[in-house]
């Protein structure tokens, strides 16, 4: 059921096109940035953007920054939230479960399709990311090579490869929060974009909430508070605190919106 | 309907050999206050060919869905293939294939991708031996020859096509399917009921067949339940529902003559069509003849099975009328096979047909004179000749009903909208009593049912047909630019 899951998501030119334009923009960032060589002054702008110049090397992260607000919980609200209303919609939903695929089965296998989508997402911007941060930016070897971290001190090559894998499992971590909402939202309804659009009024909610002042006091449950923390990977030493909170809060949201989503779809009446 | 296997299903209730193929007590499916499925005790015995019929919303479809599993019951138990649902459903859906409602596909993907993805989804389907009962199942349905192509480039007919091709994947030992000729021409639906009399013959593959063209399940089933307003209102074998209803239609150019010699013996008489009681066509004929009264035609009058069913339903529930809700009397009876409510005079005393102005935006085809309404009154039929009675009169607690020359109604509509029929209840019209009868008295049927396609444009069952023939939907037939595809 995995396999065939994963080989529909795999053999949707949808799948592509999403991957193709998160990856569009880090790379047409890079080359606005190596044609004007005007990186943000530091501190402002992206993280990582304007040690980037001076060392490609970096871009992988600083790419990761630049997807991480907006396009890749847009591409991950979109596929989860495709998931089960999508099926609903065309319906194969009725098919699927008529064959008999299992409820439970079926919404396991649509989880595992969504997880491989933001791996796959996050894979292929970093890769992408390293390549044209490489070539455009070269790597570094003026400064011998090491990498200026976040906090100053240098990295060496290979604590930055090790502190980038870090940094996707973190951020594709940190989208499971968004593809479980939009997982739960689609055994609601059997509108994908409902679905879709829902867990993205989630996270801008969340996000607002973040800039307010007045809502300090539930600031640190807010599932979008912590996905910037995995600049602090790029600190020396690393400085964990916010990634540890990130990962259970994200855990949290996770087990409770996919038990939810559970309870919803093994009972539910499928009438499309 | 030939050769059919043993368990022929003639039985009216009880398992004949092993478990039944379907089999429910008390099935309900309540949504809030609605009770869509209400009692529902089906039976159907393994290897039978079973309509399931019933008026737009009547609960078909809601109960398709609750053997299948996937809507649950609110009370009572399904048993499909000896195994519970949907406890057990993994362990015996995949021998039962169906269609529901309407079939669905990845648009784009191929069929045969299509096919696979489904066939892959769930238990039974063996991975070496799927390519090749793709290719068989396509070939059933008449696909073979489809390519490449994706789905959304599909025609409906080829969708329907499809879909049964994907019920039939596993040979299955059950199939229940909804609306299986939806979307197909007349040659298609041949076609389609061909292949599943072959099943049930050669394979003993039960049919559960939910519909309402009524055509479709007369030309196919052996036993039929009608379902209305939730509940199931008769589960009979079709030969018990039509038997004789003890009167021989005939017409004669003598008229006159005939009515002098048959007496008492005429029940009805519209200009050169009579119906008569008797019991034995033969014996009539052998009188009649005997006077020197001629015959151009005579028939033993069968009830059809729309007779059977609008007598046995009250409505359908697509349609809504302003005003009063219907009043609908109390739940229509089982019939018993004796009596026909075709023979039945119009209840009440005779009402002259109101005269409106034309505000009709549909035309009559004949003439409007409209016989006064009373014991005895037979709708003229303006039609040409059919051997087959008039169409149904339900019995129902209706005032007076005054038919004028009914049109042979609207052509088949994809849907159940009727062009050019003002919408009841929606002008300035007169009160009228609550029921779902329109002041111009052409509410049978009522816009749920639909005449078959395939009763008019059907050609009979015993017709030569060129099976790689002219259906649109037909892949390989007409579709050279798929073949050269997939040859490339």
């Amino acid at each position: 059921m995995i396999g065939v899951e994963l080989m529909k998501m795999l053999r949707r030119p949808r799948t592509w096109v999403v991957i193709a334009l998160i990856d569009a923009l880090p790379t047409l960032v890079a080359f606005l940035l190596a044609l004007t060589d005007v990186g943000p002054r530091p501190g402002t702008g992206p993280a990582f953007l304007s040690a980037v110049l001076n060392n490609g090397v970096l871009f992988p992260a600083a790419a990761l920054a630049i997807v991480l607000p907006l396009f890749l919980p847009v591409s991950v609200a979109i596929v989860s939230g495709d998931s089960i209303a999508g099926e609903a919609q065309a319906g194969t939903l009725r098919y699927l479960l008529a064959r008999p695929a299992g409820r439970t089965r079926l919404l396991v296998a649509k989880l595992v399709t969504v997880l491989v989508f933001v791996a796959m997402a996050v894979v292929v911007v970093v890769v992408t990311g390293y390549f044209v941060g490489t070539s455009l930016f070269g790597t570094g070897q003026l400064a011998g090579g090491n990498i200026v971290s976040v906090s100053g001190e240098p990295l060496s090559p290979h604590q930055a490869a090790l502190r980038t894998l870090l940094a996707m499992a973190y951020v594709a971590f940190s989208m499971l929060g968004v593809a479980a909402m939009a997982v739960f939202l689609s055994t609601l309804t059997d509108s994908p974009l409902a679905a879709a659009m829902g867990a993205l009024a989630f996270l801008v909610a969340s996000s607002l909430l973040l800039t307010l002042d007045a809502a300090d006091s539930i600031r640190p449950y807010l599932p979008t508070r912590y996905w910037l923390a995995f600049v602090d990977l790029f600190r020396q030493p690393i400085l964990w605190r916010d990634i540890v909170r990130g990962v259970g809060l994200q855990s949290l949201y996770v087990a409770v919106l996919l038990g939810a989503a559970w309870a919803n779809f093994s009972t539910k009446d499928i009438k499309s | 309907m030939t050769a059919t296997p043993p368990p022929s299903g003639r039985v009216p209730a009880g398992p004949v050999t092993g478990p039944a193929a379907i089999r429910t007590v008390g099935l309900t499916k309540r949504y809030g206050s609605v009770t869509a499925v209400d009692g529902i005790e089906l039976d159907v015995p393994p290897g039978d060919i079973y309509g399931f019929l019933g008026p737009n919303g009547s609960g078909k479809t809601t109960t398709v869905r609750m053997l299948l599993g996937l809507v649950l019951p609110t009370a009572g138990t399904v048993e499909v293939l000896g195994a519970r649902i949907p406890k057990h459903a993994r362990s015996v859906l995949h021998r039962v294939g169906a269609l529901v409602e309407a079939p669905a596909a990845y648009g784009h993907l191929g069929a045969r991708a299509n096919l696979s993805i489904m066939d892959a989804a769930g238990p039974g389907g063996s991975r070496r031996t799927r390519r090749a009962r793709i290719d068989q199942a396509l070939e059933q349905v008449g696909l073979a020859g489809v390519g490449r192509r994706p789905v959304k480039a599909y025609s409906l007919g080829m969708r329907q096509r499809l879909g049964i091709a994907a019920a039939l994947l596993r040979k299955p030992d059950l199939l229940i399917l909804d609306e299986p000729t939806n979307g197909l021409d007349p040659r298609g639906i041949q076609e389609i009921r061909r292949l599943l009399l072959d099943l049930n013959a050669s394979a003993g593959t039960t049919i559960f067949l939910s519909s309402h063209l009524l055509a479709e399940v007369e030309h196919l089933c052996k036993r039929v339940g009608v379902v209305d307003r939730g509940r199931l209102v008769l589960q009979d074998s079709l030969a018990a529902l039509r038997a004789p209803t003890g009167s021989v239609v005939l017409r004669t150019p003598d008229p006159e003559w005939a009515v002098g010699v048959l007496d008492g013996d005429l029940r009805e008489r519209s200009g050169d069509r009579l119906v008569v009681r008797a019991t034995d066509p033969a014996e009539l004929n052998a009188r009649l003849v005997g006077h020197g009264i001629r015959i151009t035609e005579l028939t033993e009058q069968r009830r059809t099975l729309e007779e059977v069913v609008l007598a046995a339903t009250t409505g359908s529930s697509d349609r809504v009328d302003a005003a009063v809700p219907p009043t609908v009397g109390p739940r229509a009876e089982v019939l018993s096979t004796g009596d026909s409510a075709w023979d039945r005079p119009p209840a009440g005393p005779p009402v002259p047909l109101p005269t409106r102005p034309a505000r009709d935006t549909f035309s009559w085809p004949a003439g409007r004179d409209t016989p006064e309404p009373g014991p005895g009154w037979q709708p003229s039929r303006s039609e040409p000749a059919r051997s087959e009675p008039a169409r149904s009169e339900p019995a129902r607690s209706e005032p007076a009903r005054s038919e004028p020359a009914r049109p042979e109604p609207v052509r088949p509509a994809p849907d159940d909208r009727r062009p050019g029929q003002p919408q009841p209840g929606l002008g300035s019209q007169p009160s009228r009593s609550g029921s779902a009868q329109p002041p111009d008295g052409r509410s049978q049927p009522g816009p749920g049912w639909q005449p078959s396609p395939s009763d008019s444009a059907q050609p009979p069952d015993d017709a030569e047909v060129d099976p790689g023939g002219s259906a649109a939907d037909r892949a390989g037939s007409d579709q050279p630019e798929a073949r050269s595809e997939e040859s490339a």
